[in-house]
């Protein structure tokens, strides 16, 4: 676990990951595809950039956390 | 409908109850700890969610579709990209006392004043309107619930809120000081505004569409009634991209945002929660909007303003308790923001505008002693022009549009604040330059149309710019049209900000102070006066003190002046009331940070001007012990500069050098940090000494003091030099023979000097030794001046860092090296068959070629040994073994960067078990003596590690609790080389991080609570070996344990009976810290206080049978002593 934890701390993944979610909060709006798709899609994404939040937030970048 | 006298007794209500929260908060164990839970910081963080959350999300939704939403993913973007950066600037925040936003801006620009009040002064024109929102929301909705209008209700409101402000936030001097009482109250009414907006969701949905069937198959033709974006197509997308960038900066950077985020913040670690809590929350909040919205198409009567469905409709269908509560629920958003804002900008205020102003003004300088009461004027002020804002501008629909251009204020930050973290040479100007033309920018092109637009400035202005220069039309700068005035005016507000703080930064480089300061802040300040440290206490603390003293007096009330400024001197333990040189700066530096927390970086930066001024007498004193450091180092003040930028640039090009190891190995990188902080250190505090020797090679009177300690002697004038330095009889002769050479004067002294012997070693110390000639007035060599330099650390740190170097030029070439090591093994094979036919020629040309070969990946013990070896005359088997035991125990001890064995090549090996280990020790004591000494080290190399590598990466660990907790800890490490069998004891080791978790986070306090023990608390952990047992020490110099405490918790939590404890002594009390459960820590942390982790080292301890020790004095710290008897007798000391 400790190793997963630790590859989930590189900036390179939060930066990969952010540039992910900003696609994701978009691209519904710019295939504007009616109000109630892109409701439904942007409130998708929306929940899955949480749950990616908490899978981050077991991110281990201190050394005493090991 | 409800009266207005019951709205007003409903929300005197709702504001008791806040008050009771805050009380216990502030005052309750169990309000303390609710306060310092994480989900409550993130719940602190929704703060964000105001009435514009409350009202404007539906109404924007019903005329815009999503537009409302890019506000709230932003927050969720910044939490994925930017929590590392969050934690940063908290550790930032705690480091320097910060006060607000403005502050930390200023700190990190030279604690510039101009930064400061330029940060607020933006910051201030853009949130009044925010706030005037709050006011706007509330009269509105009041209306609304009773139906009529009631003109004294907004003045009522203000007063209430100015009230709320002051008792919640405003009742200390010292901003950064964490109100516990607000934070609950943030967090509960975060939860209130949450649950009425839910309820409000639930009912208004249900009473829309009942059957909930009918909703999912009417989504269609329901999603008919609304846009997906606004009218505009292609620039709604832009503005749904820019509002989305522009609240991510905004929800970091915004005071109350800041305030919440930071200052308040108890401990960094709780960003992880937030960082996924407040977007869930912000999630939740906006669930609803949509079907609100939806429902407010069907269902509104006409005329009804979408901002107002959510209140509306409930009351439409006469549900009068959900409306009120739905109203206070609107209450909790708006108080929540207020309190903060207003706290926040009034800290700003006072502290950047009306201070600097009151220090350069004579009359206003009465107000400094006053600053509680100028927040609490200016936060009266500030909700006064938010009031008088909203019902001048009046339409709630350009209060909003008001709160994005709020939003771009504060987006103007994250270019100087971000910079400014990672780009350490953006300047002050480059910020002033880059906020002043990013404010310009703001103003002209977002502030400007707002006012025009509302009836303040002439329409013209818009449509044919100033004075009829169309290519400054606000709203189509330089010719740029057609983009949504958001959008335009965000991207030139922006590009200006980076244009200025580039352009700036580049043509105005920070100023060699501007940059010391900037590395303080940073933290990466080499201590240039550190190597003084030791000197004599030559400096009167007394009047320094006084001076301070009066200077704090001027922003508080004496008596608290006094308290903080003898905190301060009494940290730094002044001898005979007198302070080093190192001591007198850390005294000035201490007092800046104090007063920083009262009156913000800048301000305090300027006030302790006055107290750093240092009298005529102090002058003097200050200038002799410059020069007489000067003379010691032999340089003047240019060359001193040089030479402090020349380690500074030697210091940086390391760290770069040593920056390519992180990529390839994180201990590698952990370990080569740690030893050039302690070059750099060793650099500026290496022990200098000269004497004087004529040519009989005496030391003359007028030595240094330091002469004693580095040549170890009582006595030095009058002694040979030879002796003082140990030399022996032929080294003394020669070296006699080299003074006669320079004395002759036949060379140039630059030659004859070096022809001396530099390097000595007298007892533990290596010193360096080099000669000058001093010449009389006649030009004769009249003395020999000698500069004796302790170089014993210097060569221990080198060879280290040397040791890293060859790691990573191992690492670069890797196969070639493992093919050396292949190669090396059979080289090493052969010339043991040469050995043992004596082939002497053979195994000296072995010898070499594998000294060349390890010379060159720089394996320096490989390549001493077999310096060493190549001296004797005949090589044996047993040399060639000692060999391979230094190839074996260099990638042993390397072997988790290099992954690399002796043992482990593609030769053909010979695997034993631990089983075939104890035969082989039983087998031992029956050899012949030669041979059973050599397997015996064979076996003690090959089953033994040293006990450093069971402990793993303790310094490391140490280290970040310590940071964590705010203290400083300075570890020491014992006896750990000695090797030990790691099976056996790898369980006992690991435990002790138990031990050291303990020590860091109960025992040893905080630089600020230790004293006159100095504000570094000493850990240290020490292997000593017996002839039956090994005692491993962890000591501390903390506050020891406190056995009344531990009985009382060991009684409360049943694990002992009073009877019980009552025939114990107090060693025998003490124990008790090793039963599961007990605990002095008053909170249980992730670091320790479940009292668990020490039970674990018991039953380590338990199962090695040994025992522990532990003596503890209250004040001066603690010792456990672990005794782990040998299991087994040693093979050879049995075997004879």
């Amino acid at each position: 676990m400790s190793p997963l934890r630790r590859k989930l701390a590189r900036p390179a993944l939060h930066l990969l990951v952010a540039g992910l979610t900003f696609a994701a909060f978009h691209v519904p709006v710019l295939f504007n595809r009616g109000p109630i798709a892109t409701w439904l899609s942007l409130y998708g994404a929306w929940a899955a950039s949480i749950v990616v939040l908490v899978v981050l937030s077991f991110a281990d970048d201190s050394p005493e956390e090991d | 409908m409800f009266s207005p006298s019951t709205v007003v007794i409903v929300i005197a209500g709702y504001v008791a109850l806040l008050f009771a929260l805050a009380q216990a908060g502030e005052r309750s164990g169990w309000g303390r700890r609710v306060a310092a839970h994480p989900l409550t910081f993130a719940l602190g963080l929704t703060v964000y969610c105001t009435t514009w959350t409350f009202f404007g999300s539906v109404g924007r939704s019903a005329t815009g579709g999503m537009l409302f939403l890019p506000v709230y993913l932003g927050p969720t973007l910044a939490m994925v990209v930017g929590w590392r950066l969050f934690r940063r600037m908290a550790e930032l925040k705690h480091q320097h006392r910060l006060t607000s936003v403005a502050d930390f801006v200023s700190a990190r620009y030279g604690r510039s004043q101009t930064v400061a009040a330029l940060v607020t002064v933006m910051l201030s024109v853009g949130l009044v309107p925010y706030l005037a929102l709050q006011v706007k929301s509330l009269v509105s909705s009041f209306t609304m619930l009773t139906g009529t209008e009631s003109a004294w209700f907004a003045p009522l409101l203000v007063a209430a809120m100015v009230a709320l402000t002051i008792a919640f936030g405003l009742r200390h001097l010292d901003p950064t000081e964490r109100h516990p009482g607000m934070v609950v109250v943030v967090a509960f009414e975060s939860v209130v505004k949450l649950l009425a907006f839910l309820a409000a969701g639930v009912f208004v949905v249900g009473l829309a569409f009942p059957d909930t069937a009918s909703w999912f198959s009417r989504l269609d033709e329901l999603g008919a009634k609304l846009p997906t974006l606004g009218p505009s197509g292609a620039n709604d997308v832009l503005s749904f991209v820019t509002v989305t960038v522009l609240a991510a900066g905004a929800f970091a950077f915004l005071p109350r945002q800041f305030h919440q985020g930071l200052i308040e913040n108890s401990d960094p670690a709780h960003v992880k929660t937030a960082m996924w809590a407040t977007p869930l929350y912000l999630f939740l909040m906006n669930v609803f909007v949509v079907p609100i919205a939806l429902a407010g198409k069907v269902l509104a009567l006409p005329g009804t303003s979408p901002d107002t469905y959510v209140l509306a409709l409930p009351l439409q269908a006469g549900q009068a308790a959900l409306s009120m509560f739905i109203y206070v629920g609107s209450l909790s958003a708006a108080l929540g923001m207020v309190i903060v804002e207003t706290m926040a900008m009034t800290t700003m205020i006072s502290n950047h505008l009306v201070l600097p102003l009151a220090t350069r003004l004579r009359p206003l300088g009465v107000l400094k002693p006053r600053m509680l009461q100028v927040r609490w004027a200016a936060a009266a002020l500030l909700m006064v022009a938010a009031w008088q804002f909203a019902v001048q501008f009046g339409g709630a629909q350009m209060l909003v549009s008001i709160g994005l251009v709020s939003f771009a204020a504060a987006f103007l930050l994250v270019v100087p604040l971000v910079g400014g973290l990672v780009w350490k040479e953006a300047s002050r100007v480059g910020a002033l330059a880059g906020l002043g033309g990013g404010f310009a920018a703001w103003v002209w092109t977002l502030l400007v149309p707002t006012f025009v637009k509302s009836g303040w400035l002439p329409k013209a202005l818009l449509d044919e710019g100033p004075l009829g220069f169309t290519a400054l039309r606000p709203e189509a700068l330089f010719g740029v049209e057609g983009l949504p005035p958001l959008v335009h005016g965000a991207l030139f507000s922006v590009a200006a900000v980076v244009v200025g703080y580039v352009g700036g930064s580049v043509l105005a480089p920070p100023s060699r102070d501007e940059a010391l300061l900037t590395e303080a802040f940073l933290g990466q300040a080499s201590d240039q006066l550190a190597h003084l440290d030791g000197q004599q206490a030559t400096i009167e603390v007394a009047e320094t003190t006084q001076k301070a003293v009066t200077v704090f007096t001027e922003y508080m009330p004496a008596d608290k002046a006094r308290a903080l400024v003898d905190e301060v001197v009494g940290g730094l333990t002044p001898v005979d009331g007198k302070l080093t040189v190192v001591q007198y700066a850390e005294l000035l530096q201490g007092l800046e940070r104090v007063l920083a927390g009262a009156i913000g970086s800048a301000s305090a930066h300027v006030a302790m001007k006055a107290v750093g001024s240092v009298e005529r007498k102090d002058k003097k004193t200050l200038e002799r012990e410059f020069a007489r450091v000067l003379a010691e180092l032999k340089l003047n003040p240019r060359e001193l500069k040089q030479r402090v930028d020349f380690e500074q640039e030697k210091a940086a090009l390391l760290e770069e050098q040593f920056r390519a190891l992180e990529a390839k190995n994180g201990e590698l990188e952990g370990r080569v940090r740690e030893r050039t902080r302690e070059l750099r250190a060793i650099l500026d505090n290496v022990l200098f000494g000269f004497l004087v020797v004529g040519r009989d090679g005496v030391v003359r009177e007028g030595h240094t003091r330091s002469c004693q300690e580095l040549l170890a002697a009582d006595r030095v004038a009058g002694e040979p030099l030879g002796g003082l330095l140990r030399l022996s009889t032929d080294e003394a002769l020669t070296f006699a023979q080299g003074i006669d050479q320079v004395f002759d004067d036949f060379l140039p002294d630059d030659v004859a000097t070096a022809q001396l012997p530099q390097r000595f070693k007298v007892g533990d110390r290596s010193l360096r030794v080099e000669a000058r000639a001093v010449r009389d007035d006649a030009g004769a060599i009249g003395a020999l001046l000698f500069t004796v330099t302790d170089v014993t650390r210097l060569e221990a740190v080198e060879l280290e860092n040397e040791g890293n170097r060859a790691l990573l030029n191992i690492l670069k070439q890797k196969p070639a090296f493992e093919a050396f090591l292949d190669e090396t093994r059979a080289q090493l094979a052969s010339a043991a068959d040469a050995a043992s036919r004596s082939d002497a020629q053979t195994v000296r040309r072995v010898v070499h070629t594998i000294k060349g070969n390890a010379a060159s990946y720089g394996l320096s013990p490989v390549v001493r040994l077999a310096h060493r070896l190549e001296e004797h005359e005949h090589l044996e088997p047993d040399h060639l073994e000692e060999l391979s035991l230094a190839f074996r125990e260099f990638l042993e001890t390397h072997e988790p960067v290099l992954g690399v064995r002796f043992d482990a090549g593609r030769r053909r090996t010979v695997q034993l078990s631990v089983d075939d280990l104890r035969a082989l020790e039983r087998l031992a004591p029956h050899l012949p003596g030669d041979e059973r000494g050599a397997l015996s080290r064979w076996l003690e190399q090959v089953s033994q590690v040293p006990t450093r590598q069971l402990l793993g990466p303790i310094e490391a660990t140490v280290s970040s609790l310590a940071t964590r907790l705010g203290k400083e800890v300075a570890l020491e490490l014992k006896g750990l080389e000695a090797r030990v069998d790691p099976e056996r004891l790898r369980p006992f080791c690991q435990s002790l991080v138990h031990v050291l978790r303990n020590a860091v986070d109960h025992g040893l306090e905080r630089p600020s609570e230790r004293g006159a023990k100095g504000p570094t608390g000493h850990l240290t952990i020490e292997l000593v070996r017996g002839d039956e047992a090994d005692v491993v020490h962890v000591v501390d110099d903390g506050q020891g344990i406190d056995v009344e405490r531990l009985v009382a918790v060991a009684l409360a939590r049943g694990v002992v009976q009073p009877a019980e404890v009552a025939r114990w002594s107090d060693s025998e009390k003490v124990q008790l810290v090793f039963r599961d459960q007990v605990s002095t820590a008053d909170e249980v942390t992730d670091l320790s206080g479940r009292g668990v982790g020490m039970a674990a080292v018991k039953a380590e301890v338990e199962r090695l049978g040994g025992s522990i020790d532990i003596e503890t004095t209250r004040g001066k710290g603690t010792r456990f002593s672990f005794t782990l008897p040998k299991p087994q007798p040693v093979v050879l000391a049995r075997a004879a």
